[in-house]
């Protein structure tokens, strides 16, 4: 425990020279949503309702969005696939550095960073849409719930990106798999459009993926989709299923990576 | 050839980007019949449109801009500026990158079948109006992005500042009129956003006047020119970290 707070400190400091990096990306990852919400702020001009949704619905499905992914998205691949290059990952075979404590406490770091980023902008939103935030009433359960899925969310993020880090090891040039990732993400995760949006023939694909529940399932208990106390549990415990997966396989890819890893460069 | 596969995955998954973003467009017209007046189709084009430029300027410039913010903090900007060439022209276009041939050649695939499936018949004035226009874009763009890219000289490491202006490009991605009166003018005559999808997709549809053709080749000009003198002024601040 000690570790990972000097960890999460350097990181935060870090975090806090390139504050101005931090702030483009931040801006990069808002602006997809805005687009969207200026998209659907015209198309109701038509039609009071679309699928399920109002437009102050919509508003706040997209606002949801861009509040998830500042908490619990990172990208540690990046950083790790650059390791794995340069032949500094064998810092982390050889010297008693434990990488996953020490990537987890770079990405907490950086989303601490990006929360500061964005609270302005979210004071100004919940002004805006006072009343609707009105609507909301959570129980405490609902709550604790909520709190279980955004912190599964982002476990289950950061696994996936490891596991993306490290697949560097074997093909050298990954930038083509990370960016596939991200595509399939933004889809299935319902980024880009409400899951629900989808056409039903499709339902066995976005419910058979893991996506889901890096987005649209966390945000679904916030905004009270998903309300009854079965429908939440089965939720949770899909969610942590494939915690557990993504988890037991980044530590089977590590064990048989680190045998194969060339360590270029020492 | 030693990477050729990466070449055709890279290749391909820049594709699958742009067939996802006509997916979603396909999927919320399920559930609306037409947005200020852009049916499916149009909005279809328009996609088709937009990732035409988009991946024409990342094949000429996106790795070029990468490769300023590079060069200018690792001081090696001063083999360029010694060489007897523009310095703007070659910063702008030293590198070229073929990631985005699929991409490119799908899209123009797609147009020419929407445009004779939906839209025809189309004269060659709109054709010509349509090219002349993309053309147009690529030099609003281009401007516009490479301004961005000039506080380097001034800020130092910022490791992604050639993303800087990407969040109001991603405005160029829907129908720029749909965002009401104000920004509608807004960015067609001041930002110039429209002219890189929007308005070359109304003027192959024939829904354009002479007078906006014309202003879209004074403005590129204009900005093209004023990327260059603001180019002049911040290389006055070039510390030149080397020597």
């Amino acid at each position: 425990m000690r570790k990972f707070w000097s960890y999460l400190t350097i990181s935060l400091s870090d975090a806090f020279v390139y504050r101005a990096t931090g702030f483009i990306w931040m801006l990069n990852d808002v602006s997809q949503p805005i687009v969207s919400l200026v998209f659907w702020a015209a198309a109701f001009q038509s039609s009071a309702q679309i699928g399920h949704y109002s437009l102050s619905q919509m508003f706040l499905y997209f606002l949801g969005v861009m509040l998830i992914n500042t908490l619990v998205e990172t990208h540690p691949q990046f950083d790790l696939a650059n390791q794995i290059r340069s032949g500094s990952f064998s810092n982390y075979l050889v010297k008693p550095i434990n990488i996953t404590i020490q990537k987890m406490a770079s990405a907490i770091a950086w989303r601490l960073v990006r929360v500061i980023f964005i609270c302005p902008m979210l004071l100004i939103l919940v002004f805006v849409f006072r009343s609707s935030l009105s609507q909301f009433h959570f129980s405490w359960w609902q709550l604790s719930a909520l709190l279980l899925s955004l912190i599964m969310a982002f476990l289950l993020n950061f696994f996936a990106k490891m596991i993306l880090g490290l697949s560097v090891i074997w093909f050298l040039e990954s930038g083509w798999l990370f960016f596939f990732f991200q595509i399939l993400v933004s889809l299935f995760s319902g980024e880009l459009l409400p899951l629900d949006l989808f056409p039903q023939s499709l339902n066995w694909l976005v419910n058979g993926l893991p996506f889901k529940y890096f987005v649209f399932f966390p945000l679904s208990l916030a905004l009270n989709k998903t309300a009854s106390f079965v429908s939440v549990a089965t939720g949770l415990s899909i969610q942590l299923a494939w915690c557990l997966f993504l988890y037991g396989l980044y530590k089977l890819i590590f064990k048989k990576g680190s045998r194969v890893y060339d360590a270029y460069g020492n | 050839m030693e990477f050729r596969w990466h070449f055709i995955l890279q290749n391909l998954i820049s594709l699958l980007w742009a067939v996802i973003s006509l997916l979603v467009f396909i999927f919320i017209y399920r559930h609306v019949s037409v947005v200020n007046g852009w049916t499916l189709e149009s909005i279809l084009l328009l996609t088709a449109v937009f990732f035409f430029v988009d991946r024409l300027f990342d094949s000429f410039f996106f790795t070029n801009f990468y490769n300023l913010t590079t060069i200018v903090n690792s001081g090696d900007l001063d083999y360029v500026l010694t060489k007897p060439l523009s310095s703007q022209f070659l910063v702008s276009l030293r590198y070229f990158s073929f990631s985005t041939v699929f991409s490119n050649l799908s899209m123009l695939i797609l147009i020419g079948y929407l445009l004779q499936r939906y839209f025809s018949p189309v004269s060659w004035w709109q054709i010509i109006s349509f090219i002349f226009l993309i053309v147009c874009g690529l030099m609003i763009i281009y401007s516009l992005w490479f301004m961005t890219l000039l506080p380097v000289f001034w800020w130092g490491r910022v490791d992604n500042l050639h993303y800087l202006f990407s969040p109001l490009y991603q405005l160029c991605r829907i129908p720029i009129d749909i965002t009401g009166p104000f920004f509608k003018a807004f960015f067609t005559y001041l930002i110039p956003l429209g002219f890189v999808a929007t308005i070359p997709v109304k003027a192959v549809l024939g829904h354009i006047s002479f007078g906006l053709l014309f202003y879209g080749f004074t403005i590129s000009l204009v900005l093209i020119y004023l990327s260059h003198l603001t180019w002049r002024f911040s290389l006055r601040h070039y510390g030149s970290a080397s020597s």
